[in-house]
């Protein structure tokens, strides 16, 4: 019934569909786009190229399903796309890597030096948690914001992604055992926790 | 510290810690939730384990703050029907 409204709907009725439904979200995408690229400039020409998409795409857009994730996957394929292309990298998700990253990680989960790791996490900068998020793949980037940060369900990550969720979930694992690692090298770069903190 | 006899076992820790960021994300239903939580009470390392994935979760919400869009990109996206054929 609906998709016969949008249908016989004009390009004129469409337009305005598009601006009542659609951009009541500039404001989280915008958000979105600066956590994914740190620079505004390149935050909001990315906001800007989604809602060009999203416009030119919005007849195919179904009413009543969930805008905001479908805004959210252009964005993100924008996004990964454009990262592909400006560092000229092969398009590995990085699904299959870090393989000594987790083997650390695991050393660490060993040591059973936990209220050393915390106060050292606690002690972390907000620069050292940004950059430690800017070293992982865009997929793994995108994953791990769209969780913590947007709140997605897995579910709706798979559908943003175009994954299955056991690939949003195991990416969501090995990106925050990278995570880990980072932070704990900028930690012991810095000798964060290591003091005579074991109270 | 190793081999309690009347401690969890191996097997319930890597369960539990299997879904570790599953429930951290509310992604579980309530019955493995409860399991989740009763294990974390007899599990010194799980617990120590979910402490410091929450506090990771904290600290990547922490660094990520609200923005809001500039009127001019704001101007920018609404008057795309004007300028898209």
């Amino acid at each position: 019934m609906t998709t016969q409204i949008v249908e016989a709907e004009s390009p004129q009725q469409r337009a305005e569909r598009f601006e009542r439904d659609a951009l009541a979200f500039v404001d989280p995408l915008y958000g979105a786009a600066l956590r994914l690229t740190r620079n505004p400039a390149d935050a909001e020409d990315l906001v800007q190229e989604t809602y060009t998409k999203a416009f030119a795409a919005f007849h195919q857009f179904k009413p009543g399903t969930n805008l905001k994730a479908w805004l959210y996957r252009i964005l993100t394929n924008t996004f990964i796309n454009s990262y592909r292309k400006a560092q000229r990298q092969p398009s590995v998700s990085g699904d299959d890597v870090e393989d000594w990253q987790l083997a650390r990680a695991a050393e660490h989960e060993s040591t059973g030096l936990k209220s050393a790791e915390m106060s050292a996490l606690e002690a972390m900068p907000d620069t050292a948690v940004s950059d430690a998020l800017e070293s992982l793949s865009p997929e793994f980037r995108a994953v791990v914001l769209l969780s913590d940060v947007e709140g997605f369900a897995y579910k709706e990550i798979a559908e943003i992604m175009g994954t299955p969720i056991g690939t949003v979930m195991s990416r969501l694992n090995r990106a925050r055992a990278a995570l880990r690692v980072k932070l704990a090298d900028y930690a012991a770069e810095r000798g964060l926790g290591t003091g005579k903190d074991g109270s | 510290m190793s081999d309690l006899d009347d401690g969890p076992t191996m097997d319930e820790c890597v369960l539990a810690m299997g879904q570790v960021h599953s429930f951290l994300h509310g992604e579980l239903d309530e019955e493995t939730c409860n399991h989740i939580r009763q294990h974390l009470m007899t599990c010194e390392r799980c617990l120590d384990v979910y402490d410091v994935e929450s506090l990771i979760t904290v600290l990547i919400r922490r660094c990520s703050g609200e923005a809001t869009a500039s009127i001019s990109l704001r101007e920018r996206v609404s008057y795309l029907h004007v300028t898209v054929e």
